[in-house]
């Protein structure tokens, strides 16, 4: 190789200058530097500014009391609580709700391209209609009308819709079961005294699954004999837990609460409120056509020729689907889910149109008590990149894993 | 090379453009310059800030920033509304981007200074209360225990509503939203008992309404919410325009001075007070960096108080909001202006 700097014309700061390395490592530099000083520029010109309108951020008021009340919440949270705890309970809602939207639009997304590459033409056509409409349509306006034309549709909580309705001895109307624009109540189990006695055996009941589980995979890997780990280890949970119930004498350790008319809403039982399923199931319809479709890709992916091969083998198709194209599917669908599922988490935010207090609407109301708006927004922003960067490193891991191994 | 040339070029100018220091000088020098105020207000408050179908703004509040206008530029068209949620309001004017604030904000302690801005005298005192339907039996603030009561997010209203009904151990459930839009669909459907928010507001938009009859506001008066128009720190010369320009209104309506008489009384009142107002004699718009007629400009094309109140919110609207104690001292109100000297 000719080095520019043995040319005789080319010697000296000229030279150099032609030298490609060290031309591209000059341009770097000086690139680098620019972004250095105008990111030092920015920052100091954004602290100027703000000291100079009292703006300086300050996390200091996210110890002060809140004076809040959050409708629907997963811990103990009242206007006394820190602006703090207010945040985590936004966060603690907006997890709850992801990870369930996650986990069922995974479902039905499963269910609807199953059906899209049906061979019957209706079957396949209607996934077609119901994916290409669904992915077409702004969510906002897929919660709307969900929330406003189903759920406020609905009767009022004087004139709910009850199931096996009873009146108790205080005079109260109770039903396992009220639907109105409220939401729904649902008659639910809640533990009694006996239930500390009780959680052994479920503890016990545990024990045995996992021990079933574990004899079943030692099993797998010495003799070869596969088995449906999961389904027995829950089948063995179930005995054992069941037998502890009826071996158990005098009260039992659960009592199903009933759901009762109060004054203005109903008690008791589960509630699941109107904006809580409005937001659920607007985003679960709207994941599942993205799920379905990425899918269906990695499905497309896998070359028709392993599936006539495993037919050809006489394997049954839906074995054949399970064994042979779903293991390679899952290689190409992962990474086109993982932004699917990071998408879902951020969507949970236009919750807030409709009612429920999800991380940025509980933000939205702290920023308006405190006047907070610059801290609040980063701190924001940083909690919903966390999700984001948790989600994506959990998929990155998963893929990893089911990636083709190239030996 | 020449491609990373120009991303450096465009870096520049992206430095200097985004990042320039923020403009000193002061407020009025800036709208004068720009040729019209920046007016921070509410777009879907009927009676006192609306956008209408055509474009235009209407209500109270805007013909406040009209006045403000009228002061200046002696042309109550010159301004620019800017639509802002409860949300974005503060923010926006301490970004600067409003030169004032007229979205039914409550003056508040915090608010005056966490905030770092100027609030005037209140231009109308409002206070918070329920609005309920006829038929559920409420009738004071204890009935509505264990209620779900709608209110909207980014109110003075949601901390006051927790903080009453803490006093009184009462139980309820907040159903926050966003949009007056969408909390309205849900109480009129029956999603809550119960809608807490100014009165002033309620009346408003109850009334519009097909079936307002069927709702009732409590007698009760929760809080204190004195509307004011707020500015930022840090210009004193332009938080006197905005505060005199209000006293104008409120001493049009003192005096008896209306947009149809002030030519009359111009040419022959003999109260010095009005002479000096109306820039007769002791030019005192001069003071303040604006016209001597500046008060009269306002009186003649907006109105005094009394006259803009009423176009929109008066007895003659379907609002037909009760004044209380938004009319002047003179009346046994709060309306107070001090002596244009």
């Amino acid at each position: 190789m000719r080095m520019p700097s043995s040319n005789p014309r080319l010697t000296g700061l000229r030279g150099l200058f032609q030298d490609t390395r060290v031309r591209s490592l000059l341009w770097q530099t000086a690139f680098f530097a620019m972004l250095v000083f105008l990111f030092v520029d920015a920052a100091g010109n954004v602290v100027e500014a703000l000291t100079k309108r009292g703006m300086l951020p300050s996390f200091g008021f996210l110890r002060l009391s809140s004076g809040i009340v959050v409708g629907e919440k997963l811990i103990e949270f009242d206007g006394a609580s820190s602006n703090l705890r207010a945040v985590v309970v936004g966060l603690l809602n907006t997890l709850f709700i992801s990870a369930l939207v996650i986990a069922a639009s995974s479902l039905l997304g499963l269910f609807v391209v199953l059906c899209r590459i049906s061979s019957n033409w209706l079957v396949s056509r209607l996934a077609k209609a119901y994916i290409e409409i669904i992915r077409n349509i702004p969510l906002l306006m897929l919660l709307l009308i969900w929330y406003r034309a189903f759920f406020l549709q609905m009767p009022g909580i004087k004139s709910a819709i009850m199931l096996n309705k009873t009146v108790t001895e205080g005079g109260e109307v109770g039903a396992s079961l009220i639907l109105s624009n409220r939401g729904l109540f649902l008659g639910w189990p809640v533990p009694t005294d006996r239930f500390a006695v009780y959680r052994y055996v479920l503890a016990g009941a545990l024990a045995v699954a996992v021990a079933t589980a574990a004899f079943l995979s030692a099993r797998y890997r010495r003799t070869g004999k596969k088995s449906p780990v999961v389904l027995w280890s829950a089948l063995a949970f179930l005995a054992v837990s069941g037998i502890g119930l009826l071996c158990m004498s005098g009260e039992p350790p659960f009592r199903i609460d009933v759901p009762r008319l109060g004054k203005f809403n109903a008690k008791g039982g589960l509630y699941i409120s109107s904006e809580w399923f409005s937001l659920f199931s607007g985003l679960v319809l709207y994941t599942s056509a993205f799920v379905a479709e990425a899918f269906r890709a990695g499905i497309q992916g896998v070359p028709k020729g392993q599936l006539e091969a495993a037919r050809a083998l006489g394997i049954g198709r839906l074995r054949a689907m399970r064994l042979v194209v779903i293991p390679q599917a899952k290689i190409v669908a992962i990474p086109p889910l993982t932004s699917i599922f990071l998408g879902v988490a951020k969507n949970t935010s236009l919750g807030v149109a409709i009612g429920f207090p999800d991380l940025f609407s509980i933000t939205g109301t702290i920023i308006n008590q405190t006047g907070r708006a610059l801290e609040m927004i980063l701190l924001v922003m940083a909690i919903y990149l966390s999700i984001s960067l948790c989600t994506s490193a959990l998929m990155n891991v998963y893929n990893k894993r089911v990636q083709l191994v190239e030996r | 090379m020449k491609r990373i040339a120009w991303v450096l070029v465009l870096f520049s100018v992206l430095t200097v453009s985004v990042f320039a220091q923020p403009k000193q000088g002061s407020t009025l020098e800036a709208v004068r310059k720009r040729g019209y105020l920046i007016a921070g207000v509410n777009s879907s408050n009927a009676g006192w800030a609306y956008l209408k179908s055509n474009g235009s703004y209407e209500g109270f509040e805007i013909e406040l920033a009209k006045a403000l206008a009228t002061a200046i530029f002696n042309d109550p068209s010159k301004v620019q509304y800017r639509p802002l949620t409860s949300k974005e309001r503060f923010t926006a004017l301490q970004t600067g981007e409003i030169d004032v604030l007229i979205r039914t904000a409550t003056f508040t302690l915090t608010r005056d200074t966490d905030l770092a801005l100027n609030f005037t005298t209140p231009y109308f005192y409002d206070g918070q209360s329920f609005l309920v339907r006829k038929d559920s039996g409420v009738k004071t603030i204890d009935d509505l225990d264990g209620a779900t009561i709608a209110v909207l997010t980014g109110s003075t209203g949601e901390i006051t509503l927790s903080d009453i009904m803490a006093a009184r151990g009462l139980k309820y459930k907040p159903l926050l939203f966003e949009s007056l839009e969408e909390l309205k669909n849900a109480f009129f459907a029956g999603r809550a008992d119960a809608w807490t928010s100014d009165k002033s507001s309620l009346a408003a938009t109850a009334s519009s309404y097909p079936n307002a009859k069927d709702y009732v506001t409590l007698e009760a008066t929760v809080s204190k919410e004195p509307l004011a128009m707020a500015v930022r720190h840090g210009d004193d010369g332009w938080y006197d325009i905005v505060q005199w320009t209000l006293y104008a209104l409120f001493l049009g309506e003192e005096k008896g001075i209306t947009s149809a008489n002030v030519d009359k009384i111009k040419a022959s009142s003999k109260d010095p007070e009005i002479q000096a107002f109306l820039g007769v004699k002791d030019a005192l718009g001069q003071k303040l960096g604006l016209s001597p007629s500046w008060a009269y400009d306002v009186i003649k094309k907006v109105g005094n108080y009394e006259e803009v109140f009423n176009r929109y919110l008066g007895p003659g609207t379907i609002f037909n909001i009760t004044r209380g104690l938004s009319v002047p001292w003179t009346k046994g109100g709060l309306l107070y202006s001090p002596p244009f000297k």
